[in-house]
């Protein structure tokens, strides 16, 4: 397990390298933007795989409600654990984006309110979690939070259309608006981005695995104990 | 020029290092845990033995 995660590691380590030359250095700089446009290739990349990540504890909480099986659950908290800490590089970048080009480090622009919303309903899912006992009981109305909190996603989505937003779209009505290198240099971030998504869901499910073992043993140990001597 | 530069580079850093940083303590909690196994497996081990 070790040796996969570290390989795991490695491989994105190469990738990440990669990545961040052809941000920095490859691609062009953008007409208006000049090279504040190399921010987004880190924004985006990282707010995409925060929806995925959210998205994959939406559906592993619905699978659990269904199934009762518990390993929808470990990957769905992994998921999310790992949904936050995009989400809060995903606000950070705008913000570091927003300073120069807005003059200001933050708006309350629907898109970024709905945005930090999400931030503040996942935090909420691993906080409400630390405060309930019993497995069961805790995946289930863990599950139920992570289906209801994945409505402001869609809401995200939506809220340029819905209210006035100042924020910029990649992708609108009339497709991808960014030249080839720019275009290529996105998609090169958002697979890296992908792939450490994997290798982190990896790392943190197999560490869920181990917090189920490590109770389960501490209860065994607690039954031989009480066996031999009643202590 | 200078100015974006600073800006691209904090964002940089944030992602990259804030992502390494998430890792390494993904990685610490996993040996710790894995520590704690280890030594709880010892102590039932230690407790079955007559």
């Amino acid at each position: 397990m070790k040796k996969v995660a570290y390989f795991g590691t490695a491989v994105l380590g190469v990738f990440g390298l990669l990545d961040i030359y052809f941000a920095l250095l490859w691609s062009p700089p953008e007409r208006s933007m000049g090279n504040l446009i190399r921010i987004l290739y880190f924004h985006v990349g990282s707010a995409w795989i925060a929806f995925l990540a959210f998205f994959v504890t939406f559906v592993c909480s619905i699978l659990y409600l269904l199934r009762r099986n518990l390993l929808f659950d470990r990957i769905a908290v992994s998921s999310t654990e790992i949904g936050v800490v995009f989400t809060t590089l995903t606000l950070i970048t705008g913000s570091l984006w927003a300073r120069p080009m807005w003059n200001t480090w933050w708006t309350w622009d629907p898109l970024l309110t709905t945005t930090l919303i999400l931030w503040f309903l996942y935090v909420g899912y691993l906080l409400l979690r630390g405060t309930m006992a019993g497995m069961e009981r805790r995946a289930r109305i863990s599950s139920v939070f992570g289906i209801l909190a994945f409505v402001d996603v869609p809401v995200i989505h939506f809220a340029v259309e819905w209210w006035r937003s100042i924020h910029p779209l990649v992708i609108d009505d009339t497709g991808i608006n960014m030249p080839g290198a720019m275009l290529f240099t996105l998609m090169f971030g958002v697979f890296t981005f992908f792939l450490l998504y994997l290798v982190l869901l990896y790392i943190r499910s197999r560490q869920e695995t181990q917090k189920i073992q490590l109770y389960k043993l501490r209860e065994r140990v607690r039954e031989i104990r009480v066996e031999l001597g009643g202590f | 020029m200078a100015h974006e530069l600073g800006f691209l580079w904090a964002v940089t850093a944030v992602v990259w290092l804030g992502t390494l940083a998430y890792i390494v303590a993904l990685l610490r909690r996993q040996n710790q845990l894995q520590r704690e196994l280890d030594g709880l497996q010892r102590a039932m081990d230690d407790l079955r033995r007559p």
